[in-house]
């Protein structure tokens, strides 16, 4: 389980008001967790400042569980192959 | 016709949280003007202001409320207070006869001066996504109704410095022609950010530091007074038809009696004394009482030059012929300008004053200003009433909008 996910997990529990175990199940989207779509923009939001990241609006976020999000973001993160070869 | 009572009060204002507390703090003659928080003074290096003590944060942590704008904080501290004070039981079937009414003159100012700033400032384009929703100036009303279920009237209203004393009035009047059976009504207000602040400053109606101490700088109806001091707040009262209080054999605080309000037609900010005079005569009309039983008026006294001499005549005029005329006062000299949520936490004052026979002085007053002169201000020091039986309230605003309150007694 990667450092993103455990962050995020505690947010979003905090933000939509549920218990975090609540949100270890893998086959619920955040649409279904109960994540409307305001607080969708706002989660989204947060994450951008919380990692300084840039998401992309056309992310259909409400159709993905909170582990697929975290694999984007994860991905946001890592550094590219291009900076890494700039950087030998 | 219903008759109205008042049935619970809630506060959170520059004297700290809690409707009882603030009361003790006014009678006392306690001013809770001080310095204007730090974000401001670094544009106004002397700026003074009326300022929620820090203790709110502790209420606003408890309750989860850190994701709304201040105002909303504001306002639901103090309409907790208030429904707790009212012993309202809203189970399903009185919550579809129970509204909310909310004033407030600047909404979420608070908040869109944040985002404002986010762009224009910073340079940063990606603005937060809740910001329409934590300025938009319903959204206290919102929150209200969502908190409590409340499922009758709920709105919003937009008035100045009279904003919530109009909210109370038409509040009153829903109960009276019988549409609703409850109302909980909040005036707030949170406009201490540096944006607001300054626009407020560029009109030269606020008060500077006064040399004998920055609390003492709210000096209404003295010669020497030199304007307003900016605050922030709230208060809410429930408001309660008297079958439905009798019903549960709740006491109420006083009974709501009288209700005006009136447009000058002048000047969007220079006030008119035609206007006021209209609003005190026709809420005692309402009443059905004379001039004469007014025993204390909480005047709107914000301390600007115009303002003060203005109301002072009005209410020479409106009360000339009274054998025993009222006592006034006006509190801001000690918790400042709210704003829209002043009408409500003058209101909430006036019935305390009622309640307890206890009325609150107007601080500072060394020497009264000949402008003003010819009534009793109860300078310095509160007083003892004990044949009060009735009290009038006064918001008089920018854009010419005048309201006038009027409570009185309730059988025991």
């Amino acid at each position: 389980m990667s450092d993103t996910y455990e962050i995020i997990k505690t947010h979003l529990a905090e933000i939509i008001g549920v218990d975090e175990r609540v949100l270890d199940d893998d086959t619920q989207t955040l649409l279904d967790i109960g994540v409307d779509s305001l607080l969708m923009v706002e989660f989204a939001f947060e994450l951008e400042q919380k990692f300084n990241i840039r998401i992309d609006d056309s992310l259909p976020m409400e159709k993905m569980t909170l582990r697929e999000v975290c694999e984007y973001i994860d991905d946001l993160l890592r550094p590219s192959v291009t900076a890494g070869m700039d950087g030998q | 016709m219903k008759r109205v009572l008042i049935t619970g009060l809630g506060a959170v204002s520059p004297h700290g949280v809690g409707a009882g507390k603030i009361y003790s703090s006014v009678v006392a003659g306690r001013s809770a003007i001080g310095e204007a928080p730090d974000y401001i003074r670094d544009y106004l290096p002397d700026a003074i202001a009326g300022v929620v003590p820090d203790c709110v944060e502790e209420v606003v942590k408890k309750f989860k409320f850190g994701n709304h704008d201040r105002a909303t904080q504001f306002a639901l501290i103090a309409a907790d207070e208030a429904v707790a004070d009212a012993d309202l039981l809203l189970d399903e079937e009185r919550v579809l006869h129970a509204g909310v009414a909310v004033g407030t003159g600047m909404g979420g100012a608070a908040t869109l001066d944040a985002t404002f700033k986010r762009l224009y400032k910073d340079g940063n384009s990606r603005l937060h996504p809740a910001s329409i929703a934590r300025s938009m100036a319903n959204g206290p009303a919102a929150w209200l109704s969502m908190r409590y279920g409340l499922r009758a009237s709920g709105l919003t209203y937009c008035a100045a410095c009279s904003s919530s004393a109009a909210a109370l009035g038409e509040s009153y009047r829903l109960i009276k022609h019988g549409y609703v059976d409850v109302m909980l009504v909040v005036g707030t207000e949170a406009i201490l950010a540096p944006g607001p602040f300054l626009a407020w400053h560029a009109l030269h109606i606020l008060a500077p530091r006064h040399a004998d101490g920055v609390s003492t700088s709210c000096r209404p109806f003295a010669v020497d007074r030199a304007g307003l001091v900016l605050s922030e707040g709230a208060a809410a009262v429930v408001l309660e038809s008297a079958d439905s209080a009798d019903d549960r054999g709740k006491q109420p605080y006083a009974e709501f009696v009288g209700y005006a309000t009136t447009t000058d037609a002048h000047h969007i900010t220079q006030p008119a004394s035609g206007g006021q005079i209209s609003a005190m005569r026709q809420s005692l009309d309402d009443a059905g009482m004379s001039p004469d039983e007014i025993g204390y008026i909480n005047a709107h006294g914000t301390a600007t030059r115009t303002g003060d001499a203005v109301e002072a005549n009005s209410i020479k005029h409106m009360f000339a012929n009274c054998g025993n005329p009222p006592s006034v006062s006006s509190t801001k000299s000690m918790h400042g300008h709210l704003l829209g949520a002043s009408g409500a936490l003058e209101f909430m004052l006036t019935v305390f004053a009622l309640h307890h026979r206890q009325i609150p002085p107007t601080l500072h007053l060394d020497e009264v200003d000949p402008d003003c002169a010819g009534l009793d201000f109860v300078p310095h020091q509160s007083r003892t009433m004990d044949r009060l039986t009735a009290a009038m309230s006064n918001s008089f605003a920018f854009g010419g909008s005048n309201v006038s309150l009027v409570v009185r007694d309730w059988p025991l």
